[in-house]
């Protein structure tokens, strides 16, 4: 009594001994009746199978989506990680910007410095006032210094965007996670609840409100 | 010597700017990608081009292709200045014609030395 899968084979004993004797008389259309209750044996018995599995992958669903965080995750938390990764990258980005400006205004007055210093060299280069001549010098070296310096802070907001690529490929990693997350809430036939928008903390903001803040408090 | 200074990092673009203002070159324009440099460059005017690698639209590598594939273009010295330093990507730079290649970060220095090299050999092949 052979059986393997989940179901019994010996179903098929009767039909496969008919169908035998059916060719042995040479009765065709015995054999051919026969034929048809195997396959559509067959057909029940997959169904059967496929309904198993569909269970069981419904089942397995239901679970995952039974952790509601899971699509708190995908609805919330990580359009948010992306959002607060883009406010990253803007706010380096005013920093930079902050940087640099300062840098260019100050950079036309150091070569005037220069300027001015060498023209003023030249026309004092026949008074004999040591200290004097030290002195533009003096002013010559650092003008020369300082614009080398300020060329090297031009170079140093290099940064912004350094740390801005790599800033964005975590937002691309998220954004990738975030639509597997998605696809697989919907495939478990769920619809996305409607989270709520996360607890809105009340943020101060500067050190005047701060110090208001405290000083209403009675500090 | 009209340059085009292409990357998507406005930072960026100000800062390359700006080095190059210091080593005389003022005659500058910007492009935030491959797709707004290349019509730029072919209303013409531009001797050298600097671009960044990776850009959303349009890359640096096929800007420069495009470059190179424009009857008008073609001869355009062009200059990357990326932080992609995978041998693959130099490589297929070079095989595509770039004149210079500047990993960052850089230096002032490298740049300056990047562009007379450029220049000098632009000057022998004319």
């Amino acid at each position: 009594m052979a059986s393997w899968g989940s179901y019994d084979n010996e179903q098929y004993r009767a039909p496969l001994e008919r169908m035998l004797s059916a060719i042995d008389r040479g009765a065709e259309g015995e054999f051919n009746r026969e034929l048809d209750t195997l396959t559509s044996l067959r057909e029940q018995n997959l169904f059967v199978e496929i309904g198993k599995l569909t269970r069981q992958l419904h089942d397995s669903l239901n679970a995952f989506q039974v952790d509601q965080r899971i699509g708190s995750f995908a609805q919330k938390d990580m359009p948010d990680a992306r959002i607060r990764l883009n406010n990253v990258i803007e706010m380096t980005e005013k920093a930079a910007h902050r940087s640099l400006g300062l840098i260019e205004n100050e950079m036309p007055e150091c070569d005037m410095l220069k300027t001015k210093t060498q023209q003023m060299s030249k026309r004092l280069q026949h008074v004999d006032t040591p200290e004097l001549k030290q002195f533009l010098e003096f002013c010559d070296g650092v003008a020369k210094r300082w614009h080398g310096n300020l060329s090297e802070l031009v170079m140093a907001q290099d940064y912004q965007d350094l740390t801005g690529q790599v800033i964005r490929d975590v937002i691309e990693l998220v954004e990738r996670v975030e639509a597997a997350l998605v696809d697989l809430v919907r495939l478990s036939g769920r619809e996305f609840g409607t989270f709520r928008a996360g607890n809105t903390v009340e943020r101060v903001n500067g050190q005047a409100q701060v110090d208001d803040l405290l000083s209403s408090l009675g500090f | 010597m009209k340059i085009l200074v292409v990357d998507d990092f406005s930072t960026m673009r100000r800062i390359v700017k700006n080095l190059l203002g210091d080593l005389g070159f003022d005659n500058l324009s910007e492009a935030d990608d491959g797709t707004t440099a290349l019509p730029m460059l072919q209303r013409g005017g531009f001797d050298l081009l600097v671009t960044d690698w990776n850009m959303p639209g349009m890359t640096g590598i096929d800007l420069l292709k495009a470059v190179r594939a424009d009857p008008k273009l073609k001869a355009l010295p062009v200059l990357m200045v990326t932080a992609e330093n995978t041998r693959e990507q130099i490589v297929d730079a070079a095989q595509n014609g770039v004149n210079g290649y500047i990993t960052k970060p850089f230096t002032a220095a490298t740049l300056q030395e990047k562009l007379e090299r450029i220049f000098k050999r632009v000057e022998t092949t004319s």
